[in-house]
């Protein structure tokens, strides 16, 4: 395995700071004496055949096998297990970039494994140890500190949030007279919950949201207290504690507006964490409320008659299935419902669905920053490759990462393709004339 | 002498050997079931008996999963490699034989005939050299692959590979007795070795199918 | 302030306002709040031309603004809202009349217990704090969250970031730059991070939750950290009797409870929060998940019988702290909880329960069909609503006046307390 240690300083700092003691702990707790059951399980099945290499982008852009997922689990985990506590410092911080930057715990080798060994589930232990013992990347980090902070992602002061939120209604009300973005509004039917970067550098989506919402008649509200953000970064640096406050909040904020679900806008992992990871984690077998994705709530819509088609678009449209809803939730037929009923023009990709390649942006990659764009993008070849072949100009990815990854692929390998969110597609070619009018 | 050595081997040790085989594979099993038990409960809360056999019967149908048909041959030869390894030993005519000389067995067993337990064993070599070239040559395999892993595909082969010369006359006794040695030796050890993943790869793949399918809607395979 | 006993308790039934669309033209009415004595309701409305106001039992405020949310009726009955001036700047405006002072933003509108404080998140400059009932803290700060007001109003804090942080300096972070700012002024404390901040009835104390490092958390109490460490903690409470403090902690992979720092139930739940101390103090209780997914309540360390899948939510206690209550939910049915009990019916979804003053009875709003209606010690009523607010018992708990809206006409009626 040849790799260089990114300039990223909560790495090169962290090791500095490394306490032996600590690692020791965290090994035991982790890996050998506490280890969970399933950690023991897969070490003990795995025959090393490697038929997982080609679930993974990495490897399938690298054709390098130290990029497929259980080269990943042998530099890291079997790599602890064998050297212990004495494991030195270079290395440790490399097991850190491994886990935290070549694998976006996207699962899809869960489904190439014949043992369904989960791969993602030991990188995310491998990220819980790397928090234990204070070796993470500053980026994503920094964005767990703001978690905790403020409970959002992004540093979004309180007044920030409310601000931008007030301010999307009236732009949106230049388009639409009577719109109305309902803070604070109880009982309503749905409590709509963004991720921290959209009032940050995305705010069109809460527009669109609002324009798709009041359209469909729909009964819902946004909190103007922390709790608005279902993101969840702590995840997956692999601080699960702080992961149980953040979803306790968003639950909570949810429970006190006595709202009837949560419908959550275009991202993955937020959902991940928020139907399954962090629910789990504090005690829940199913979430307290039902948790709807964006994608099953505009099918949902669509079904109902509640947005109708206004226009067809006219561009010819691909579908990128987001790991963490399709893999993770299984939305791809709903998806594709949507899809095909306003874009005539649409061609799969290949693979698809379950088995479509991660954006390689997911798992927190993204948000370790600029220092590992190179490795996301370039461990992923195989997309840009797999876009190509579609020749469709658009792109629908209903996932924020996504987004973020798959922009910085359609640029680097220079394909002539744009971006899209479900919701752009909606808000471009719904039919707004039935907003009603008091 | 080795005559000697060879009835002990047959005789006792092997019920010993088998008893051992058995019982270490049952305590295995059951320290997983345990330790998830104290350790990771989530794994049998999640557990959903629908998806894992939904799951399991997916990956049995042959080519079914798409990496299967991704890696025909591999997958091909491996299925082969197993079905030929879990047959002869236990319907091979000379082992049931041997067996009917020692316990009165109620029912009639079944056999298979000599020619295709000789064809068998003899695809289980073929395959087992497969595997074994596959590591060295996959560039993944070989990655990850240890001596040990070298080491026990050999083990698993010696078996066969004496038995299918000793039946052949070759090697003469000494064969005879390599070949009950090998075969009570790798009883002795696969309950703690990767093989077991015959037996724990159901767990990982009953639980990545429950998973799957009752938590995230989708197919696993 | 009308008294509550001083109430219209007689009338069995009032309609306050019978067409509820307001007089003068508007563009949208908001969501409708009422007064606690149910004699008043109030909207926001957008009279056009972007101009918001207020239209109170059919009367429009004079004053209209650039933007008017947050409209909240105080326990006194003053009605409240944050609203944008000309100026481009924003304020508390309470019964029309506007504060002298006016911020860059205001939010967190909220009350003393009777209503006479009014304390306000701000925002001046990019810096931030409190003002209450006018009066703006004197030092602000480059960030604030969890902004609290003491029960009887009488001071105000918030968790401050005590520095400015560079983009992505995660090490002086880790150092700890947050405290409690209490009327403005901070703790010498700064730590790595700190939550809900809680004042004792007096309003002299205050103890909130904390992590001292990344993996250590604890709770801080007038600055003062406890000794013991724990995995994690939840939101503390003060006794109201000895002043003393608790909280659900959690060692290991199991939660208990510590009291003062010292550990008083030892961790063996899987989940323990939302931790309430009974009115007199001789009682606490917490929900509790046993296992995965068995959620139920846990009063003074044992557990009840009856166990939820889905979730335990709003318990309460009965003033005499004899009686709790809380809402249970199985899958998507809501019910309601009492003393180990389970209403026979269940709902679309269950408000928090009321006890009434002499704990005998539990008046519950709840939800079915799209209807609102009371369940009153097992019984619904048989009228439902398509607005209700929450029941209130009557000081003699004999009478509960309820409030809400059915074929567009506002009323208020008070319905005797059987038994
Ligand atoms: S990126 Fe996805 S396919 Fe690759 S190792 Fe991680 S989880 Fe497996
Ligand atoms: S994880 Fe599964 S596919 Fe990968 S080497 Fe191990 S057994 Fe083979």
């Amino acid at each position: 395995m040849k790799r260089e240690l990114a300039q990223d300083i909560g790495l090169r700092e962290g090791i500095k700071r490394i306490d032996r003691g600590k690692i020791k702990k965290a090994i035991d707790l982790l890996f050998t004496k506490k280890a969970e059951t399933r950690l023991k399980l897969y070490t003990s099945t795995c025959i090393h055949c490697g038929l997982c290499a080609e679930a993974c982008h990495f490897y399938m852009s690298h054709k390098d096998p130290s990029y497929m997922p259980i080269a990943k689990v042998q530099n890291t985990i079997w790599k602890l297990l064998k050297e212990g506590a004495n494991v030195n410092n270079q290395d440790l911080a490399l097991i850190a970039q491994i886990a935290y930057t070549e694998c976006n715990l996207c699962r899809r080798c869960s489904m190439y494994c014949p043992f369904g060994i989960d791969i993602a589930y030991q990188m995310a232990m491998v990220r819980r140890f790397c928090h234990l013992i204070g070796v993470t990347p500053q980026y994503i980090q920094d964005t767990a500190h703001s978690h905790a902070a403020t409970m959002n992602q992004m540093w979004v002061k309180e007044d920030e949030w409310i601000d931008s939120v007030q301010w999307q209604e009236e732009e949106a009300r230049e388009e639409l007279p009577y719109l109305r973005i309902p803070l604070e509004k109880y009982e309503a039917d749905v409590f709509y919950s963004v991720i921290g970067p959209e009032p940050k550098f995305r705010s069109q989506l809460i527009y669109q949201a609002a324009v798709i919402m009041n359209v469909a008649g729909v009964n819902w509200t946004m909190p103007a207290t922390p709790g608005w953000d279902n993101s969840d970064m702590a995840m997956y640096v692999g601080d699960y504690e702080l992961m149980g406050r953040l979803k306790k909040i968003h639950f909570e904020t949810a429970l006190r507006l006595k709202c009837k679900k949560i419908v959550m806008g275009e991202c993955g992992h937020a959902f991940r964490s928020v139907y399954d990871t962090g629910t789990r984690w504090l005690g829940w077998k199913e979430p307290p409320l039902p948790i709807i994705h964006a994608v099953q709530f505009y099918y949902e819509l669509f079904k109902a008659g509640k947005i109708k088609v206004g226009k067809t678009y006219p561009k010819k449209v691909t579908f990128h299935d987001p790991c963490n809803i399709v893999r993770g939730r299984g939305l791809q037929e709903m998806a594709r419902t949507v899809v095909k009923a306003f874009c005539p023009d649409f061609v799969e990709m290949h693979p698809n669905r379950e088995h479509n390649y991660c954006c390689s942006a997911g798992g927190g990659v993204i948000n370790c920053g600029p220092p590992y764009k190179k490795t996301r993008v370039k461990g992923n070849k195989v997309k840009a490759e797999q876009l190509k072949r579609t020749e469709a100009e658009v792109v629908i990815a209903p996932c924020h990462n996504c987004h973020g990854g798959l922009e910085d692929i359609i640029h680097h390998y220079g394909l002539n393709m744009e971006i899209k969110f479900l919701g752009d597609i909606i808000y471009e070619c719904m039919d707004k004339s039935t907003h009603p009018e008091e | 002498m080795f005559y000697s050595i060879y009835t002990f081997l047959v005789e006792e040790a092997f019920f010993y050997v088998f008893s051992f085989f058995c019982i270490a594979i049952i305590f295995r099993l059951a320290y997983f079931t345990l330790h998830s038990l104290q350790n990771d409960p989530i794994v049998l809360k999640f557990f959903n008996l629908k998806y894992a056999l939904r799951s399991l019967i997916n990956w049995t149908i042959p080519f079914k999963a798409r990496n299967m048909r991704l890696n025909p041959i591999t997958f091909f030869v491996s299925y082969l490699f197993h079905i030929c390894i879990i047959l002869v030993p236990i319907f091979y005519s000379g082992h049931i034989f041997i067996l009917e000389e020692y316990i009165d067995l109620p029912f009639e067993p079944p056999m298979l005939p000599d020619i295709l337990s000789d064809v068998l064993t003899f695809l289980a070599l073929v395959s087992g050299i497969f595997l074994l070239l596959r590591r060295i040559i996959y560039p993944p395999a070989r990655y990850v692959s240890s001596s040990k892993d070298f080491g026990l595909l050999l083990l698993v082969l010696i078996p066969f590979l004496t038995g299918f010369l000793a039946v052949r006359g070759i090697g003469g006794d000494f064969l005879l007795f390599l070949h009950v040695l090998s075969a009570e030796l790798l009883l002795l050890i696969l309950p703690f070795t990767r093989i077991m993943h015959m037996f724990l790869g159901l767990f990982s793949r009953s639980y990545t199918g429950s998973e799957f399918g009752a938590i995230r809607h989708a197919k696993d395979w | 302030m009308v008294e509550k006993k001083d109430w219209d308790w007689e009338i069995e039934s009032r309609v306050i306002v019978e067409l509820l669309d307001c007089p003068l033209r508007y563009i949208w009415r908001e969501e409708p709040k009422v007064s606690p004595d149910g004699e008043k309701i109030a909207f926001i409305i957008n009279e056009g031309e972007n101009k918001f106001s207020v239209c109170q039992n059919k009367t429009h405020w004079e004053e209209a603004y650039d933007k008017v949310w947050s409209l909240k009726y105080g326990p006194d009955g003053r009605l409240s809202v944050l609203a944008l001036t000309d100026e481009g700047r924003w304020t508390v405006v309470t019964e029309q009349v506007p504060w002298e002072n006016s911020f860059d933003f205001a939010w967190e509108l909220q009350f003393s217990t009777d209503g006479s404080q009014i304390g306000v998140a701000i925002q001046n400059e990019q810096q931030y704090g409190m003002a209450v009932n006018d009066v703006l803290w004197p030092t602000l700060y480059p960030n604030a969250n969890h902004f609290t007001l003491s029960p009887k109003g009488n001071h105000s804090a918030a968790v401050v970031q005590t520095q400015n942080l560079s983009q992505g300096d995660i090490f002086k972070y880790q150092e700890g730059v947050f405290s409690v700012a209490i009327d403005g002024q901070t703790w010498d404390t700064k730590l790595v991070n700190i939550w809900t901040p809680i004042f004792d009835h007096q309003g002299k104390h205050i103890c909130a939750q904390c992590r001292t490092s990344l993996y250590t958390y604890t709770i801080v109490v007038d600055g003062k950290v406890w000794d013991k460490e724990f995995s994690s903690v939840w939101r503390p409470a003060f006794n109201p009797a000895t002043r003393s403090c608790m909280a659900p902690v959690r060692i290991g992979k199991k939660w208990g409870l510590a009291q003062d720092g010292e550990i008083i139930l030892t961790p063996r739940f899987y989940q323990m929060w939302n931790f309430i101390f009974s009115p007199l103090g001789d009682s606490w209780a917490a929900i509790v998940a046993t296992d995965l997914g068995k959620w139920t309540v846990c009063i003074n360390g044992s557990t009840w019988k009856t166990h939820f899948e889905t979730l335990v939510y709003d318990i309460t206690f009965s003033p005499d702290g004899q009686r709790i209550a809380a809402a249970g939910k199985n899958k998507d049915k809501w019910f309601v909880l009492v003393d180990d009990q389970v209403w026979n019916e269940s709902f679309d979804m269950v408000f928090e329960p009321v006890f009434s003053p002499d704990s005998k009875h539990l008046a519950v709003k709840v939800e079915k069909n799209g209807a609102y209606t009371y369940a009153i010690d097992g019984k619904v009523l048989p009228h439902s609503f398509d607005q209700l607010w929450m029941p209130v018992f009557s000081p003699d708990s004999k009478k509960i006046l309820l409030r809400g809206i059915t074929e567009n006409q506002y009323l208020r009626a008070v319905i005797p307390v059987e038994g």
